[in-house]
């Protein structure tokens, strides 16, 4: 008896102090983080992904459609390199601005959870097609801590960024979720945050759902939706992003 | 005012991530290491299945994989192991099953193929896991052997 009540008091404290966290993740707002293609993938040394994704934004009252193509390889366990290209596919039809990273990882493995630290240099390539296109972000220099177990994923990221205007901007990106198991595979649902603050006092909040489903070991897909719940200075943007990864 | 999220944000999602993947799975209030509260499975759990698989598929081995609890990174440790000469990849999902709860690996053995330990140890470590230990079925009781 004693034991079960123990169990069950546990079991409300971890419900509780689940709660409690997506309350606030959802309560105050957020966005995503800057980790291409399926953050955590691919792990293993010569791995390699690459993700296709369709995207719906609505950004400052104008509807358009993109295309990325994000790539990933990891040499070594602790570090990978990551490419992000975005086309727009309507209106000023072309390149946006390209952005390459070289996330620097430290694993951790425990039982029953693992989880890395990273830390990851950016660079926005300045080659956008048209200046609507074109981010405003120069370089960028994030860190990061993930950990997940059979059943719960989080983390939590935060970078600086240094823009063309000379501007610079801190981001803090959250996430937590659930993995997700069944049909013989598995997957997850996150909340995700994402808060922006630029120093002439601009901030934005933005924060959505992300589905992953792993079809096969090589076909995995995800959905991503984010909602603009504050935009002071920066344009509100709504987007809704469908990828599918091949992994290697 | 939305600066004052940062704080609950940061702690909030640092609890909910704390809380959801250390919650201990035992009742136990005595002093746990921090392995110990993130454990999900025991020990007992992760040999009584081992067990039941290697009776299933005696021309297996198993090893543990201290960390492996997402199904989607542990891919790796296909890519790396299904590769091993001594892999009969005609088995399981390429020669290798994967269970993320018990973080434990099921490697299918060709007939009259010896296990290459070590090199298993080294495609483990590849693909980002801390192999633990083997077990191998013999005389119907199953052998422990470490891999640290």
């Amino acid at each position: 008896m004693a034991k079960s009540n123990g169990n069950r008091s546990n079991k409300m404290s971890r419900c509780l102090a689940y709660a409690v966290g997506l309350s606030l993740c959802l309560g105050a707002s957020s966005a995503d983080a800057e980790q291409p293609v399926f953050g955590e993938m691919p792990r293993w040394a010569g791995g390699w992904g690459v993700q296709a994704v369709h995207e719906l934004r609505h950004d400052g009252g104008e509807d358009s459609q993109w295309a990325h193509v994000e790539g990933v390889y990891t040499w070594q366990r602790w570090i990978r390199m990551t490419a992000k290209v975005p086309i727009r596919l309507d209106g000023e039809v072309g390149l946006g601005t390209p952005t390459l990273a070289l996330p620097i990882k430290r694993y951790f493995n425990l039982d029953g959870r693992s989880g890395s630290w990273t830390l990851s240099p950016h660079w926005f390539v300045p080659i956008a097609s048209s200046a609507r296109s074109k981010r405003k972000e120069q370089v960028a220099l994030t860190a990061g801590y993930e950990t997940e177990s059979y059943r719960a994923i989080g983390g939590l990221a935060v970078g600086v960024f240094r823009r063309v205007d000379d501007l610079f901007e801190a981001h803090l990106h959250g996430a937590a979720g659930v993995n997700l198991h069944g049909f013989g595979s598995s997957g997850h649902l996150k909340f995700k945050m994402h808060l922006g603050l630029r120093d002439d006092g601009a901030q934005t909040l933005r924060i959505g759902p992300t589905l992953y489903w792993r079809f096969s070991d090589r076909w995995h897909g995800q959905i991503v939706y984010k909602h603009t719940v504050l935009a002071e200075g920066y344009s509100p943007r709504y987007s809704l992003r469908t990828g599918v990864a091949v992994v290697y | 005012m939305y600066l004052k999220c940062i704080p609950c944000l940061a702690i909030g999602l640092a609890l909910t991530a704390t809380a959801c993947a250390t919650a201990p799975t035992s009742s136990s209030t005595e002093a746990m290491t921090k392995e110990e509260r993130a454990a999900k499975v025991t020990d007992e759990q992760r040999i009584k299945n081992v067990t039941e698989e290697l009776n299933a598929n005696p021309q297996s081995v198993a090893f543990f994989a201290k960390g492996m609890c997402c199904q989607s990174c542990a891919i790796g440790v296909r890519v790396h192991v299904a590769s091993m000469d001594f892999v009969d990849q005609t088995r399981f999902n390429r020669g290798v099953k994967l269970n993320a709860l018990t973080q434990v690996v099921m490697v299918a053995v060709k007939g009259g193929e010896k296990v290459q330990t070590q090199a298993l140890k080294v495609a483990v470590q590849r693909a980002g896991y801390d192999p633990v230990e083997m077990y191998q079925l013999i005389d119907g009781e199953v052998e422990r052997q470490s891999l640290q």
